[in-house]
Parts: C-alpha cells; structure tokens; sequence
C-alpha cells in the first residue's frame, strides 16, 4: 500500500470517529483499515483522544454575562476612537511605555555621547538602529518591564531577552499598522515578516516615524 | 413573528437601522465567544475578542455587502482577532515572566478529582496553545465549531486541500504532547 494512499486515508481518520464522513467515504476508509495494521494502530489512538476531548468542558461563563456583550459593545462604539487606542493593552502597557522609553533612552544617550565627544547630532546620527533600541532597551525598557528579570536571569541571558523584545515589539507594530481582520488570516509575526520588510521596520524605528 | 435572515438584517443596516446590529449580535455573541474562548483559553481574553469583534464588525458591516455569509464573515473577524489576542499576549507574558513563575506554585485545596479533571482540561488547553497559528484555527473551526471544510477555507481564505491534512496533523500533535506530558520521569 502507498505512503500516499496511508495519507489520503489517515486525514480522514478524525473525521471517521466523529462519524462526519459521508457513507461512501467512510466505507473506503473502513476498507483501508480493515488491511492497514498502521492505520488501526493510529485510529485506536485517535479515538482515545478524540473520546477524553470530547468528555472535557470548559467552564462557563459568569451568569448574565452574555447580556451584558451588547450594552458594552454599545458602550465602546459611542466612545471616541482615540480613547480606544489607548484603552488596548498592546498601547496602553507596551507601547506607551515603549515611547517614553525610547525618548528618554535617545535623551540619556545624546548626554551620555555628548559627555564623551561633545558632538551629540553626529553621535546619535552615526548610530545604527539596532544600536538605539539596545541601548534603551537595555537602559530604560528593561527598567520599565524588569518585573520578569529576576526570573530570566534564571532562564535565559539577558542579550536573548533584549533581542526578542525587540523582536516581538516590531512584530507587534507591524501587526497594528497593517493589521484588518476582516481580510484574511494574518501572518504578521516578525518571523514571516521578508528581510526587505524587516529592514523597512528597522529603518522607520530608527526615524521614530512609528513609536 | 418570523425571524428575518441575516440578509435581511444587513439590508436593514445599511439602510441605517441600528436595532438590526443588535440582532445580529444577539444572534451570534455565544457562536463568537466559545470560538474565541477556545482559542484564547480563558474567559477574560475571550470576552475582549468578543468586544473588538462586534466594535470591529460595527464599522466594517457598512462596507460588507455579503459576499459570504454575516455568520461566515464574523466568524472570519472572531478568528484573526483571537490570533492576534494569542500574539499579544504571548508577548505579554513573555514580559512578566515573574508573574509566571509564581503562579505555579499555587497550592490547590479542590478534591483529588476536580484537581486531575481540571490538570487534564489545561493539559489539552496547553497542547492546543502549542499548535501553530493554521493548526490551532483549523482545529478549533473543526472539532468545536464542526464547520465544513469549504467553509474553513472560506474563513481562513485558504484552499480547502490542505485542511484535512492541517486538522489530522493538529490532533497528532495533541496526541503526543499529551503523552509527553503524562510519561513518567
């Protein structure tokens, strides 16, 4: 029996336990299993899984709450749009900080510089991008958000950390400028970004045409 | 009285009736809140989803002319808005590692029983959360929402090929993990 047919078969397997097979489809797949070993083995253990999936619930709700959607959402459209900005958490927790972070770290190392050579405009302009946002985060951001260093002292090295906020932070910017969900499924992580558009994130970062 | 049909709502809209958004939230709040909470694990994560969809679904339903179905349509919005609450907050927790940290030492004082029911459902949560981003959607849109595949690739604008594929690979990686998890060490 071919790889590709075990496939075209296995695929079906979930569908087979939640009994979503339409006859024929699911008498082929009988057929197939009833010769397989492998595919009897895989839809024993399928259907183990599937069978403790289905016992399992989650939670429900508070009481009331779903009259309280509409009211709310109600609410939250007749509210300024400006206030709903800084009203997400994306805003309000990181990127705010995230500004001022950027403004006074640009600032304490414009007098830092400026104490070496005296020439702060030529300083801060010879900086590559990469430079700046080291250089804030680790000066301020990592003050802001140091809630978490003692535990990653722990478990991974600071560089790491410095490097994946910087990471996570222009996947995020990227992902609130470009971002429309009723278009699509979204791949907007900083790691499906392409190279050009990295470059182009950096190089308005750098301007501070975004934060 | 009859109940009107979506079509029937969205013209109603459009012709600036506001009563006609409130049906339709009325109509699909709890669709939209199990799917965004079985993306997003939790109730708190899940009720923001909710808010941002119908806010969301507010202003783009005066340009949304029906080109799939309300239900379809919001269905998309709930799924790219939960993504990207996943997204966030796995941001987020990355910067309060500490919180973390301590909340699992939290002691429980439920019985023996509700304590394994309740290891198993985060177990399952956990696995789920490991899955990627196309995985995770399809496995969801499948399992607990039980939409066809044509409509899945609707929602996710994908072809319908690879879905069957996507939501086998989902539950294997389930499976394992689960079995992972549970190995004695």
């Amino acid at each position: 029996m071919s790889n590709e047919q075990t496939n075209h078969v296995s695929f079906q397997l979930p569908d087979l336990i939640r009994g979503k097979l339409d006859a024929k489809m699911s008498a082929n797949v009988r057929t197939h299993l009833s010769e397989c070993l492998a595919c009897q083995a895989e839809e024993r253990k399928m259907r183990v899984l599937l069978g403790e999936l289905d016992r399992l619930s989650l939670p429900h709700p508070p009481p009331g709450y779903f009259q309280t959607i509409l009211p709310r959402v109600r609410e939250r459209l007749e509210k300024p749009r400006w206030t709903q900005i800084f009203a997400k958490p994306l805003v309000g927790r990181i990127l705010v900080p995230a500004t001022a972070a950027l403004v006074l770290g640009v600032a304490a190392l414009q007098m830092f510089r400026s104490h070496i050579d005296g020439d702060l405009k030529s300083t801060v302009a010879r900086l590559e991008a990469e430079e700046v946002l080291e250089a804030v985060e680790e000066d301020e951001l990592f003050r802001l958000w140091n809630g978490g260093q003692r535990a990653v002292e722990n478990v991974v090295s600071e560089k790491t950390l410095t490097t994946r906020i910087v990471n996570d932070l222009m996947g995020e910017i990227a992902l609130l400028e470009t971002f429309d969900p009723t278009v699509g499924s979204q791949q907007l992580l900083v790691s499906d970004l392409s190279d050009h558009d990295l470059d182009v994130l950096i190089e308005r970062l750098n301007k501070k045409e975004i934060l | 009285m009859n109940e009107q049909t979506d079509a029937e709502l969205l013209k109603r809209f459009h012709d600036g009736d506001e009563l006609a958004f409130n049906i339709l939230v009325q109509r699909y709040q709890e669709k939209v809140y199990w799917t965004a909470r079985r993306f997003v694990g939790n109730h708190d994560d899940a009720d923001d989803v909710v808010q941002e969809v119908f806010t969301k679904a507010y202003t783009a339903l005066k340009e949304f002319r029906g080109e799939s179905g309300v239900y379809t349509w919001l269905y998309r919005i709930t799924v790219n808005l939960a993504l990207n609450a996943i997204r966030r907050k796995r941001i987020g927790d990355f910067l309060r590692l500490d919180e973390l940290f301590a909340t699992e030492d939290t002691q429980s004082e439920q019985p023996d029983e509700q304590v394994e029911r309740e290891e198993h459902q985060r177990l399952i949560e956990e696995a789920i959360a490991t899955l990627p981003e196309k995985q995770r959607a399809v496995f969801v849109l499948r399992y607990y929402d039980e939409l066809p595949y044509e409509e899945i690739a609707v929602i996710l604008k994908t072809s319908v090929g690879g879905l069957k594929a996507n939501y086998f690979h989902a539950v294997k990686k389930i499976e394992e993990y689960v079995k992972r998890a549970n190995k004695p060490r």
